[in-house]
């Protein structure tokens, strides 16, 4: 119980004024930056991080919580009434969802999705309410062995689980590691891959990838392909309150969706694609009219809408328990505790309590924030898609440079944001996922931290991380994650 | 369509991924390695990227010849864009941060296909102003108003 007595704690501080307002500018810009096509969750929380610094930490991370269950929900309005999907954990949203608003039931869609978004948010953040702290008693017994194989298995899983081919993903993956090497090893004071560049011996700022990778990275893709631009949008159709029918094969596959959601997102097993596909399949096998699939059918958005927020949920149990980051925008969370000199993990419970609880606190308030702007007010959203797109990526580029160049106020870094953005030009023209690469340029640097520090610990005995059973353990998955893509081809719609 | 079975672009990819596995090795091997470290030194985890790349690049380049060309792609708007943010790392010290704001948005909107320049002018001169207001002196961010005008304003 005592679990449930220091979340209520958390609601306290986060029922405040000022707590309150926090959480209401973060779900309403995660909404607003989540309808928009083109940026995600990560993109923004790293545009934020130059000017969060001013702010005290739990005010920040009450933002960015709301701003990324926001960003979940705006991304599934954008599905259903425009034929392109916001994010990869939307591509189910994007077909069946469309498909209902094109006949005219785009309200109900809307509202099965916003209300299965609610469940399966509040379900998960219960969820991560219970595990978190049972997980932090496990990851007290962890040692660097333990933490390095755990690593090495967010890094096979994110690249195989991730994007369309195993080799695609560790691509990705080297790079991210390869640009997370950049800089003065802490270790030896050695200078690697700097080039004789001054600038680059304090290494590359994250806000600098990542807005290359995402926004930039983005924009052009979109410039050079004109079908990506000819998009419609549909009106909102049918009536929000959702009939006594479509109650009844709704809620079913909201809490199956729930349930399959949350441990993808909580294992390290690359966030919310996976389990929205599955809760597809599972509810066109378990429905009794299969037919209306991909023509429509309410079940086949309840579910996938439901799936996609519990895993965002789920994330946030490896990284707030082990200060693992299992997706992009996980990673970028984590730099940004540690920009405050806060470090995820069982340190953090203990020593920032009442930090981390305020921030799940307020991730339920959040999720009913959520609901309220979603449903009633989703007529003044949709109105932001008709921004034409020009217009839209002009704005987030000018916001782009605006931040990069905030960081360090260095025109050094400019030139980066130009060579990131055309690596992420090159890596969507060529179908390589992102993702595995900004995991990669995070963990990277702790993974080799955590290999030094193991093998320090056995006096340069290798054998550690194999006469250690949970290490081994750890391994054996980490290596059949690679191999398990080979074998078993995940389902393609 | 072309009928060749043989996809260039990601022939060069492949490639590509390769030469920078070579340039990470090229670091690797020029980093000394004390004996102290020789266990895991600082060119261990370099080896390991270099490695990775090498093989997947080799992967993609070879996938590539049996592989059909995909969809064309449109290069000047890309290139457009870029121009915009290559300028900017020269220019927005000395012309500050709103005129170099409006160039990116202008010309993002052209590389993206926008036909009104003047629309785009209008609209990217409020924005850039609006934002420098907000985030300067509203937030504190230190923005460059620029050389040129320095001496106008104060």
């Amino acid at each position: 119980m005592n679990a449930f007595s220091e979340l209520l704690g958390g609601f306290a501080a986060a029922l405040s004024l000022e707590n309150l307002g926090w959480s209401l500018l973060g779900v309403t810009l995660g909404t607003f930056i989540g309808i928009l096509p083109g940026i995600g969750p990560a993109l923004t929380i790293a545009l934020l991080l130059p000017i969060t610094g001013y702010l005290d930490p739990t005010s920040a991370f009450i933002m960015f919580g709301g701003l990324y269950y926001g960003a979940m929900y705006g991304s599934s309005t954008t599905s259903i009434l425009l034929n392109t999907p916001g994010e990869s954990g939307s591509i189910i949203t994007a077909i069946e969802g469309n498909m209902m608003a094109r006949s005219g039931r785009g309200a109900p869609a809307l509202a099965t999705a916003a209300i299965g978004s609610f469940v399966a948010g509040t379900i998960g953040t219960l969820l991560l309410t219970f595990f978190a702290p049972a997980v932090v008693k496990l990851a007290i017994a962890f040692g660097p062995a333990e933490y390095f194989a755990l690593m090495l298995l967010a890094f096979t899983t994110t690249s195989a689980m991730l994007g369309s081919h195993v080799y695609k993903g560790l691509t990705s993956l080297a790079l991210g590691i390869a640009i997370g090497l950049i800089g003065i090893d802490e270790l030896t004071g050695q200078a690697r891959l700097s080039f004789g560049y001054p600038q680059l011996l304090d290494g590359i700022d994250l806000v600098v990838v990542a807005v290359g990778l995402f926004a930039v990275g983005e924009c052009l893709h979109v410039a050079s392909r004109k079908d990506l631009r000819e998009v419609t949008v549909e009106a909102v159709q049918g009536s929000l309150w959702m009939t006594k029918e479509d109650w009844r094969r709704s809620w079913k596959p909201w809490l199956r969706g729930t349930a399959l959601g949350f441990p993808f997102g909580a294992l390290p097993a690359g966030g919310t694609e996976i389990p929205t596909f599955l809760s597809y399949f599972f509810e066109k096998k378990l429905s009794k009219r299969p037919e209306e699939f991909g023509k429509g059918a309410i079940e086949g958005v309840a579910g996938p809408e439901a799936a996609n927020n519990s895993a965002v949920a789920g994330v946030l149990v490896p990284l707030l328990s082990l200060g693992l980051p299992t997706s992009a925008t996980a990673a970028i969370l984590l730099v940004a505790f540690q920009q405050y000199g806060l470090q995820p993990g069982p340190q953090l419970f203990t020593a920032s309590g009442p930090l981390v609880w305020t921030l799940i606190a307020s991730l339920f308030i959040g999720n009913v924030m959520l609901l309220v702007l979603n449903l009633p007010l989703v007529g003044v959203w949709v109105r932001l898609l008709a921004i034409p797109q020009p217009l839209l990526y002009g704005g987030i580029l000018v916001f782009s440079t605006l931040g990069v160049y905030s960081v360090n106020r260095s025109t050094f870094d400019l030139g980066l944001l130009f060579f990131t953005g055309l690596l992420g030009y090159l890596m969507r023209r060529f179908d390589f996922p992102v993702a595995p690469c900004i995991i990669g340029l995070i963990l990277g640097p702790l993974a080799e931290q955590n290999l030094r520090r193991a093998l320090s610990i056995s006096q340069g005995d290798w054998s550690v991380f194999v006469t250690h059973p949970l290490s081994l353990l750890l391994l054996v998955l980490a290596v059949a994650m690679l191999l398990l893509p080979v074998v078993w081809k995940t389902p393609k719609v | 369509m072309s009928t060749a079975k043989r996809n260039i672009p990601e022939l060069l990819t492949g490639l590509g991924i390769i030469a920078v596995a070579a340039v990470i090795a090229f670091e690797a091997a020029t980093i000394k390695v004390g004996p102290l470290y020789a266990k895991v030194g600082p060119s261990a985890f370099l080896w390991f990227s270099s490695g990775l790349l090498a093989l997947c690049g080799a992967i993609v380049a070879y996938k590539s010849l049996a592989n059909p060309p995909d969809f064309g792609n449109e290069l000047t708007g890309p290139a457009v864009i870029l121009a915009g943010l290559a300028a900017s790392v020269y220019l927005i010290e000395p012309l500050g941060f709103i005129p170099v704001a409006t160039m990116i948005f202008v010309l993002t909107a052209r590389g993206m296909g926008s036909p009104a320049w003047k629309r785009d002018l209008l609209i990217g001169v409020v924005l850039s102003a609006v934002a420098y207001v907000v985030f300067a002196w509203g937030l504190g961010l230190r923005l460059p108003i620029g050389e040129l005008f320095k001496g106008a304003l104060f």
